[in-house]
């Protein structure tokens, strides 16, 4: 099939490679009547976010050709491989991004089934739970909190329901609750107007907070505090006061004399590592702070998380909490089918479909145009592996950093198991009309939480049920990561763990009886394969066949996308500013041309 | 097409994707289906951004496919159809290309040998990578370039007798030939011509009955694609389309 022509030999863009924002990039300016070649030298879209079925997974790995780089199949998978779709980037999008605005904005939404990312579950052995740590215990306050969260307990449904109503107006933040109020004052609830964060479940809805063995439900709503059996009635007020401190501070605009403090004790604490923070202020005990610190999916422990960040997450998965009308338990969502490697297929498609072209298997040399050739002004000479005797030139290059700009260090492991964990899968609330496709689970450092694992930085669980479409029925994929090297051999330990507190069929013990296939690599060694191998090479290349003068002003380099649970957010405002560099204007971003537009849509 | 109005019948969207080599007439055969419309000098779907007309292929964009009912005696079948915008001359199908596609459309063009031995490319490649169940047509586009009834010319070399007999006739594969594949294979087979609309019609019904009723899923569910296959209880996909769309709905 390479014996097919390029239609042109000059180009407005050759983009080289089929990662995330690469993919935006060509669909964005194809979209725009640029003329695009998008190229990428693996068989896959998607780059070093690409979804693979189970062969070709094996094959990737072999790939790698790294020691650590490891595929495993301990028992043979009943399904088919194509049934299998294992992802690089199963990331979450919370409702509050950017990316989702954008998706909004140019009407694409409808290319994805998306898929709730619900309950958040966190590790606690009971001995864990019971350490105080700095926190008191006991007291008139924390007396006065319990008094409130029965308040919210026995909560009126009618003024709940009143107070949701009024605040769905659109584009509100959902306002700080009165019942968080009442708890963090330690008054009752009565005198205060009801709760909306976390989409206030009608007080019949409200159920405890679930458990299985060690693994503990995170309490993240007003009614979660107000239920939670492992909370004293002195961290119920703290935990309140805190997330109230946390809805205060995102608040640009003070409205109250408090809400301004929060702003500037933020300000003031910017980089103080979370735990000291909340000691000092909302003195919660460890297994508490572990517990919303899980929230935030960040790689370090909580006792080395700068404030800032942990804030910015936690009000984006608040803000985001009960945004999503048919689950109101979740507030993240998810795309089926190998989560952001389908960004990457929907894109490129989006490309060829506005005129541009891809090729995959097919890798891009700058190189001198022969001597024949008129003069290419300050176009880049590139040959294609895939058409060597037909040089074409490109306007504008577009492509990832060298790997050297690759920082950070993750370490990931996929598992495919031959049971479906349905009782992670359930839905929390009896208002919730659909049930998690996915969920999180966190192992926090062992010397807070006693997960009796022995890691000291978190581990995070992502476990996607065959709702996704990534794994047969009666199974789900396990995408584990940690930010630690020497804790990556601990990461199927993990999973044993979970599989044995979650799964009724499963003993103690046997969890790893469980496991279909294993599969490890850390983030480097993705620097070796694919659109990174070859990257110093092509800028060595370069170096050699345009001036300085023309680099700068026609490659353009992306950042390789973070290798993060949580969708990477600088994605859309980083294509949007290359955009702008090479189109001239942010207007008209990935918009769909007219001709486009009212055909082709769903009808009804 | 007509849409007659009636008692309301069950009515199941189907994806359709599109194979097939360059200039078969693939977009034509959709063009004429879904807008029994024809045109003679359409543009390549692919590499058009120079003088891109306003035609169909400008239109698939915006759900990534083209939809068009189909009218049975007891249901309606929506197809929604996927033309590969090109990707499959440098094979650069993603994989969402087929995910999900109950039907295939393989085109050839009965005037050109070489097409055939591509489309039978793309039925293997389809029974590899497409859902097991996945009702293929394999379809001779082109019919109008033929001479006239010879289709159903005899177990005689018809090659020879078309050629001797007509200029205009420019067949090249045998109608034989490729039904003889077909049924090999297990596909249903249909010449047709998108320019006069001969079988255009034909060929979508064919498809739209030999879908297992099993597999056919209520419109609406499950989106794109559907992720159907889903484990446990009422795990579904969630609509992100409005954040500010009513609540009405909602149980509280």
């Amino acid at each position: 099939m390479d014996e097919f022509t390029l239609p042109s030999t000059e180009w407005d863009a050759v983009i080289v490679g089929t990662g995330v924002k690469l993919s935006l990039l060509a669909c964005a300016l194809s979209r725009a009547k640029l003329s695009v070649l998008q190229l990428d030298p693996s068989p896959h879209y998607g780059s070093n976010e690409t979804a693979l079925s189970l062969s070709e997974l094996e094959e990737h790995i072999a790939s790698l050709s790294s020691p650590t780089a490891q595929f495993k199949l301990h028992s043979t998978p009943v399904h088919r491989d194509r049934d299998y779709t294992f992802t690089l980037a199963p990331h979450l999008i919370y409702w509050n991004s950017p990316l989702l605005e954008f998706l909004r904005d140019v009407k694409m939404t409808t290319s994805f089934t998306w898929l709730p990312l619900g309950s958040w579950w966190v590790w606690l052995s009971d001995e864990a739970v019971k350490e105080r740590g700095t926190a008191k215990s006991g007291g008139l306050e924390g007396a006065m909190a319990n008094l409130a969260a029965g308040a919210v307990k026995a909560g009126g449904t009618v003024r709940k329901k009143a107070a949701w109503n009024k605040n769905r107006s659109k584009n509100s933040a959902p306002p700080v609750t009165g019942a968080l109020e009442a708890l963090a004052a330690g008054k009752p609830a009565d005198e205060q107007p009801a709760s909306t964060w976390g989409e206030p479940s009608t007080s019949t809805s409200a159920a405890t907070l679930r458990r299985h063995g060690d693994l503990r439900e995170v309490p993240c709503t007003v009614e979660d505090i107000a239920w939670s059996q492992d909370l004293e009635g002195q961290d119920r007020a703290n935990l309140g006061r805190f997330l109230r401190f946390i809805q205060q501070s995102a608040s640009p605009e003070p409205t109250s004399g408090e809400s301004n403090s929060s702003a500037s004790l933020l300000a003031q604490n910017a980089d103080t590592p979370l735990t000291t923070f909340i000691n000092a202020n909302f003195p919660l005990p460890p297994a508490t702070i572990a517990s919303i610190h899980s929230l935030t999916l960040l790689p370090t422990p909580p006792s080395s998380t700068p404030l800032h960040l942990a804030v910015s997450r936690l009000k984006t998965h608040l803000f985001s909490l009960g945004s999503i009308a048919e689950i109101r338990s979740a507030a993240a969502l998810t795309l089926s089918y190998g989560g952001s490697a389908e960004l990457c297929q929907v894109w490129s498609r989006g490309a060829a479909v506005a005129g541009g072209i891809n090729i995959l298997s097919c890798d891009v040399t700058p190189e001198p145009l022969p001597a024949s050739s008129s003069d290419a002004d300050d176009r880049i000479p590139l040959k294609l592996s895939t058409h060597p005797s037909t040089p074409i030139t490109a306007k504008h290059l577009i492509m990832e950093l060298e790997p050297s700009s690759w920082s950070e260090e993750s370490y990931h492991a996929i598992y495919l198991l031959s049971t479906q964990l349905p009782p992670l899968f359930q839905k929390k609330l009896s208002t919730d009309a659909v049930s998690p496709a996915a969920v999180v689970v966190t192992m926090p450092p062992d010397q807070d939480a006693k997960t009796g694992l022995g890691n000291s930085t978190p581990i995070y669980l992502q476990i996607r049920s065959s709702a996704t479409g990534e794994c047969a029925r009666g199974e789900c994929v396990i995408y584990a990561v940690t930010a630690e090297e020497k804790e990556r051999a601990l990461l199927k330990r993990a999973v044993e763990m979970v599989v044995e507190a979650v799964d009724p069929t499963t003993q103690t013990g046997k969890g790893s009886e469980k496991i279909v296939m294993s599969c490890e690599y850390a983030s480097g060694d993705l620097k070796r394969v694919g659109v990174m191998k070859g990257a110093e090479r092509r800028q060595g290349e370069l170096e050699k066949v345009v001036s300085e003068e023309v680099r700068e002003k026609r490659v353009v380099k992306v950042r390789p996308l973070k290798r993060d649970i949580v969708f990477d957010e600088g994605t859309v405002e980083e294509c949007r500013a290359v955009y702008e560099r090479i189109v001239g204007t942010r207007e008209g971003f990935c918009e769909p041309p007219p001709e486009f537009v009212g055909h082709g849509e769903e009808d009804e | 097409m007509a849409d007659n109005a009636g008692a309301p019948k069950p009515s199941s969207s189907v994806k359709l994707v599109l194979l097939g080599e360059a200039a078969v007439g693939k977009s034509s055969l959709v063009l004429r289906f879904v807008n029994d419309d024809f045109q003679e000098n359409k543009e390549p779907t692919i590499g058009a951004w120079s003088h891109r007309p306003s035609n169909f292929t400008l239109t698939l964009i915006s759900a990534a496919f083209l939809t068009q009912k189909c009218n049975l005696p007891t249901r309606t079948i929506k197809f929604e159809i996927w033309d590969t915008a090109g990707q499959e001359r440098f094979a650069s199908l993603a994989p969402m290309y087929y995910r999900n596609a109950q039907s295939a459309l393989v085109v050839y063009d009965i005037t050109k040998p070489s097409s055939l031995t591509k489309a039978k490319h793309w039925v293997a490649e389809l029974q590899r990578q497409a859902s097991p169940g996945i009702v293929i047509a394999l379809v001779g586009n082109k019919l109008d370039l033929a001479g006239p009834a010879n289709e159903e010319s005899g177990v005689t070399d018809t090659e020879e007798e078309e050629t001797q007999g007509d200029e205009e006739n420019r067949r090249a594969i045998s109608t034989q030939e490729a039904k003889a594949y077909a049924e090999e294979e297990g596909l249903l087979f249909y010449e047709t011509s998108a320019k006069t609309g001969e079988n255009v019609q034909t060929v979508f019904e064919a498809i739209a009955n030999a879908i297992p009723e099993s597999t056919l899923k209520p419109r609406g569910a499950g989106g794109l694609g559907g992720a159907g296959r889903g484990g446990a209880g009422e795990q579904a996909p969630v609509n992100v389309g409005d954040a500010s769309r009513p609540k009405e709905g909602c149980a509280c």
